[in-house]
């Protein structure tokens, strides 16, 4: 199959955290660079859809019912879903009352539970209240996962093990690693964990949903990018037209606007690693300031990539967004909506210099 | 090559700033630190330059020096700055910077990431510690590192002293008004850039040898002066500095000054104590004077050119490397030295060639 005709709609708006850059730089890699960056689910024109983590509750209130109708609606008519960690929480009913999400496959998730089982680290991060009880998060960091009969490490975040009989097992997890964080005790998790699904795949209507609780697309974990994207390849383009938003620039121009854009995420990258110990409640979740980092960080290398390009599409008013995001940046306090705010600006600006980026490689291809 | 990529080039009438590529032939002929500044100001007659020594910012121990070079009264001058100042210059993304003609307004320079931007402000008539404090708040980040000049470079007095963050920077001839001179209040500098190593293993490996003569020649810890250490609060290295020679002493509640021997012996033979020394210390340095010239910073803000003070004869060779000259009372070793230049940059250079750069500051 031709991966590169494949065209990705990926969810980057309210909800949704930084994980969606580990997904673009796989895709990336295997050459997939028809990705269109959507901040609501409105109008999805793509073969796949992605929800990546974050935080479900969030992504709810900001897409509302109307945007789980919409999706619902795209993979009735044959598109792809794929869910990983909050975006795979947000495809499972496993509750008997649950919250309206789009709750496509009956499962019951393992890390659910009235009274998790005692916390010994990062409380932070280990329950997520749901309904009368709580997600709980028994470990962190890479596991061991078995995946077409073969051991094979990827990091978990938050995702779930899963059990269903309403749709295919991909991957289940298996064992614990040498750098598996505890946030409860070794045996607690085991119990919990091992055994359960940790990749399932489901057909639906004419459409499907491949749902991940480990993040496959890792940056540190080329063997599962690898999987990852041999599961995507499965998938065939429907054949949707991709533009790239933006306006032609060359020469002077482009090396002067790009300086421009370069300057303020390089104000905002050296503020955000000065952010210090501040921590903001956002949602369900709590952020950091090298979250917020990561997004600048992001950037700045992509912005490096192009300084020898000759032509890209620029969005004129990026260098604008850019300025504005690093002057909230340096004034950051502990304030968590001027935290959000700043969250939220920094995923459309990270999204468009991933085109301005993509604009480039596709020049080059012409 | 052992630098980050550029010389910035900034010229404060035309408020332009051009980069320029730093050529292989440009280190092969002045390696770095105080000689390629020499050079550069041949290129540029009148300028103030900054420049990173060849191994500024490295694993080397003692690696923190940058130099800060200008024609005072004829004569081309030259003034250490250390800390974490140095390195942060080279990790700018601008090994050097010449600064060129006058601004018309006060500015300060902000190098980061591969960006010199010159920056209007109203810091002038600010002193030395705010100006640093407002700074850092501004731009947003506590790591910065300034350059500064008080209230004796604004007024291009003969006993200005340039002033690293808080603390004076050893500027035995005023270069501080070469900054005020051309309106210049602060370089403000930071950056993440990559040093690049010819041959990192072998680098490595000799920067480990030389840090294990460190480790075991360096016995002691601060500033020899009598009754110092009783009223030391801590003793702080610069970056990667195997001796920590600073004494930081309490002064207040919360305010303290970080002791640079020299400063403080001169203000001691100047007759006085060791804490009252302290004190004067950290007000010559809020009002950015030297205190070699007398024990008032108010009177030290205005006054006439004196002789130019020439460097001691072993501090060029470690001006031109970027480490500091404190630690050649522990014997550092010359050709080790040498051989982690060549292993660093990739050049063939002997000990002749090093002397012959040497000899042109």
């Amino acid at each position: 199959m031709n991966n590169q005709l494949l065209k990705v709609a990926l969810y980057i708006g309210k909800g949704a955290s930084h994980s969606w850059i580990w997904f673009v730089d796989t895709l990336r890699k295997a050459g997939i660079t028809r990705i269109q960056f959507i901040t609501d689910v409105d109008a999805v024109q793509a073969d796949l859809l992605v929800i990546s983590g974050g935080d479900p509750f969030a992504l709810f209130s900001h897409i509302t019912s109307t945007g789980v109708h919409r999706i619902i609606d795209f993979i009735k008519e044959g598109g792809t879903y794929v869910g990983i960690c909050a975006g795979t929480y947000f495809a499972l009913k496993f509750h008997e009352t649950p919250y309206p999400w789009l709750n496509l496959i009956d499962s019951t998730i393992a890390n659910f539970s009235l009274h998790p089982p005692p916390n010994i680290r990062m409380p932070h991060k280990y329950t997520v209240p749901y309904r009368e009880g709580f997600v709980f998060h028994p470990v962190r960091d890479e596991v061991i996962c078995t995946y077409k009969g073969a051991p094979l490490s990827a990091p978990l975040y938050g995702g779930p093990g899963i059990i269903s009989a309403d749709a295919q097992p991909l991957a289940e997890y298996t064992s614990f690693a040498p750098k598996t964080s505890f946030l409860c005790d070794r045996s607690h998790a085991a119990s919990v964990f091992l055994g359960t699904t940790a990749v399932l795949s489901k057909k639906w209507n004419r459409g499907r949903l491949l749902l991940f609780g480990p993040h496959f697309e890792h940056p540190y974990f080329p063997q599962a990018n690898k999987e990852l994207i041999s599961l995507l390849s499965t998938i065939t383009p429907r054949g949707y037209t991709h533009t790239l938003p933006g306006h032609y620039l060359s020469g002077t121009e482009k090396n002067r606007w790009l300086k421009d854009l370069k300057r303020w995420i390089s104000n905002g990258r050296l503020a955000a690693f000065g952010l210090g110990n501040y921590h903001w409640k956002i949602g369900e979740k709590i952020y950091d300031p090298e979250r917020l980092a990561y997004f600048f960080e992001t950037s700045f290398q992509l912005i490096k990539s192009l300084e020898q390009v000759p032509t890209l599409q620029g969005i004129y008013d990026l260098p604008e967004r850019a300025q504005s995001a690093a002057r909230l940046t340096r004034t950051l306090g502990p304030n968590a909506q001027k935290a959000e705010m700043l969250l939220e600006t920094l995923k459309t600006i990270t999204a468009d210099i991933y085109s301005l980026y993509f604009s480039a490689v596709q020049d080059k291809k012409k | 090559m052992l630098y980050t990529d550029l010389i910035a080039v900034v010229d404060l009438e035309e408020e332009d700033v051009e980069e320029v590529d730093i050529e292989e032939e440009f280190i092969e002929e002045s390696i770095g630190g105080a000689a390629a500044n020499v050079k550069l100001l041949k290129e540029y007659p009148g300028s103030l330059i900054l420049g990173t020594g060849v191994l500024t910012g490295t694993l080397c121990p003692g690696s923190s020096v940058g130099i800060v070079t200008a024609e005072r009264n004829g004569t081309v001058c030259h003034s250490a700055f250390n800390w974490f100042a140095g390195t942060e210059l080279k990790l700018s993304g601008f090994s050097f910077v010449v600064i060129k003609g006058k601004a018309s307004d006060p500015v300060y320079l902000w190098l980061h990431d591969e960006i010199a931007d010159i920056e209007k402000t109203d810091l002038w008539g600010k002193n030395t510690w705010e100006t640093t404090d407002i700074l850092r708040d501004e731009l947003g980040e506590d790591r910065i590192q300034t350059l500064v000049i008080g209230e004796g470079g604004e007024k291009q007095s003969g006993a200005s002293l340039l002033v690293n963050n808080y603390w004076g920077c050893d500027d035995r001839n005023a270069l501080a008004s070469a900054f005020g001179e051309r309106n210049v209040k602060a370089v403000t500098m930071r950056g993440m850039g990559e040093i690049e190593i010819d041959d990192p293993e072998t680098f490595t490996a000799q920067t480990e040898s030389l840090l294990g003569h460190f480790r075991s020649a360096v016995k002691k810890k601060g500033t020899p002066i009598e009754g110092l250490d009783a009223i030391t609060h801590r003793y702080d290295a610069c970056f990667n500095c195997p001796y920590p020679c600073r004494n930081f002493v309490m002064t207040g509640e919360e305010e303290g000054v970080l002791i640079f021997q020299r400063h403080l012996t001169d203000l001691i033979s100047h007759g006085l104590d060791v804490k009252e020394a302290v004190t004067v210390l950290g007000e010559c340095y809020r009002h950015g004077v030297n205190p070699h010239y007398g024990t008032d910073p108010k009177a030290l803000v205005t006054m006439e050119p004196q002789p130019v003070q020439p460097l001691e004869s072993h501090e060029a060779w470690y001006y031109t490397m970027g480490i500091c000259p404190i630690l050649d009372q522990f014997s550092v070793d010359r050709e080790t030295i040498l051989n982690l230049i060549n292993s660093g940059t990739g050049l063939d250079l002997s000990q002749e060639d090093v002397d012959a750069v040497i000899s042109t500051v």
